[in-house]
């Protein structure tokens, strides 16, 4: 297999964010994305509590087999006043000061608690009561969560490099955080296919013909949108659940540039909005 | 949690305008004016089995309004997980290649040039000359009196794209007819 060109550099993400000129984004869209990469990149660097390999036993990848992703939110042990910080550098750079002054005035949130529960899979968090006191809807505390909470899954994937093996996860979600991908990448001569996570980028081998969403494999209902212009992308879809993945077929990469998941997802933008427009979603409803 | 001067002075030097709060990263309303305007197809895929030889690699045949768009490996197949030797490779061409013949040509024999004929005249006419060779070369006993029913001018060897039940037809086809130099492209 060749080597990838998927790479994970946040330094050089925001560098080439800085020179993108896209028509389908605004440009104080891009320039809030970078400074929201470039706080995300300060709070990993400040987590230097965080420690992955504990967090992720060896017993973890045992129970890979049986879908149990490999981090447990509830193990975490997240420093309160790093969650207070974190969440409201993280508020400020998404919502602006004065709203994020408004939003943390109720006070009495338990920061921590509402980081666990953006990333809670298993339904073991509530964060009802904390979305009444911050004055603000489910969508809006749930980007905020996770977009505060990302940083510590960019460390915590590293112990799973390479480990997750391709018979024993067989799911369509993420090993490391249980989370759904946001796109996937065609890569090497055989055409593999790696969904990357959408909260800490961790890409693992997954099904050509199956839905990531729902396990359709009925070649029938399973297609993809081609864009002519740009032959690099397609939009993988399921018309059993609906559901979409943006695809970048590396093969056909022509950009100067590596493959950058933080570059992509925005990059992808207008890939999103054509999914819309033909009426799949990322949140399928699974019959 | 306590909010101080400084943390305000701190989050707005990272960005002076925030937006509206949702739960939506960026404004999508530019990415679908763009959206409206690109030219795009659906893609059907299907899988199948390379028809060259006996390994019988497998492939992701991708298809528009019944027209190959693209072929490649399957990943996913046991036996060749995605990888294609050149002619499995160049397998598209089947479907897409303005060189490949779809006509019978046929050159008489002594003659200079070729000619179009029909499927029809074809397939009579190779029953019509297998016939023939087997009338005048059928060998009914040896010279030491065995009966042997056999016929030595005709060998057959079999096909690479041909089924297991096909291959199984053939087989019966040719040792009815008393053939015994009976083998399979794929074993050699």
């Amino acid at each position: 297999m060749t080597d990838s060109l998927v790479v994970d550099d946040i330094a050089e993400a925001i560098s080439i964010l800085a020179n993108l000129k896209l028509e389908y984004i605004q440009p104080e869209d891009l320039d809030r994305y970078r400074n929201l990469l470039a706080v995300q990149s300060e709070l990993a660097a400040s987590a230097a509590w965080l420690n992955p390999v504990r967090l992720i036993p060896e017993k973890a990848f045992r129970n890979l087999a049986q879908g149990v992703p490999l981090v447990d939110p509830g193990a975490l042990d997240i420093p309160g006043d790093w969650a207070d910080d974190a969440l409201f550098r993280i508020a400020g750079v998404l919502f602006g000061p004065d709203e994020t002054d408004r939003v943390f005035s109720g006070g009495g949130t338990d920061s921590v608690s509402v980081l666990k529960w953006a990333v809670d899979s298993r339904g073991a968090f509530d964060a009802t009561e904390r979305i009444g006191k911050m004055g603000i809807d489910t969508d809006a505390l749930r980007l905020l969560a996770r977009e505060t909470i990302r940083p510590l899954f960019w460390k915590l994937k590293e112990p799973a490099a390479g480990r997750v093996s391709y018979a024993e996860w067989t799911f369509g979600c993420c090993p490391v955080c249980g989370s759904k991908p946001d796109f996937a990448v065609l890569e090497g001569e055989e055409g593999y296919r790696y969904p990357v996570c959408s909260l800490c980028d961790f890409r693992w081998r997954f099904y050509r013909l199956r839905c990531v969403f729902c396990d359709n494999t009925d070649e029938k209902t399973l297609r993809y949108i081609l864009i002519d212009s740009e032959d690099y992308y397609r939009i993988d879809v399921c018309d059993f659940c609906r559901g979409y993945l943006k695809t970048i077929d590396a093969r056909k990469w022509t950009l100067n540039r590596k493959i950058h998941p933080r570059i992509e997802r925005v990059t992808m933008l207008h890939l999103d909005a054509l999914a819309e427009r033909e009426g799949f979603s990322t949140c399928p409803v699974v019959h | 949690m306590k909010f101080t001067r400084r943390k305000f002075l701190k989050v707005s030097g990272a960005t002076a305008v925030g937006v509206a709060i949702s739960g939506s990263l960026f404004n999508l309303k530019p990415a679908r004016a763009y959206a409206a305007k690109l030219k795009t197809r659906y893609a059907h895929q299907s899988t199948t089995i390379c028809p060259y030889c006996g390994v019988g690699c497998g492939l992701i045949v991708s298809t528009y309004s019944g027209k190959v768009l693209n072929t490649e490996g399957n990943p996913e197949h046991p036996i060749n997980e995605g990888a294609l030797c050149s002619k499995g490779n160049a397998i598209y061409q089947i479907a897409n290649n303005p060189n490949r013949m779809d006509k019978v040509l046929y050159r008489a024999p002594g003659a200079d040039r070729w000619e179009e004929k029909s499927w029809e005249w074809a397939i009579e006419r190779i029953a019509e000359k297998v016939k023939h060779t087997r009338d005048e070369n059928f060998t009914q006993k040896t010279s030491d009196g065995k009966v042997v029913n056999r016929v030595e001018s005709i060998a057959g060897l079999g096909g690479a794209s041909l089924d297991n039940e096909e291959c199984y037809l053939w087989r019966k086809l040719a040792t009815a007819l008393g053939l015994v130099y009976i083998e399979h492209q794929a074993r050699i």
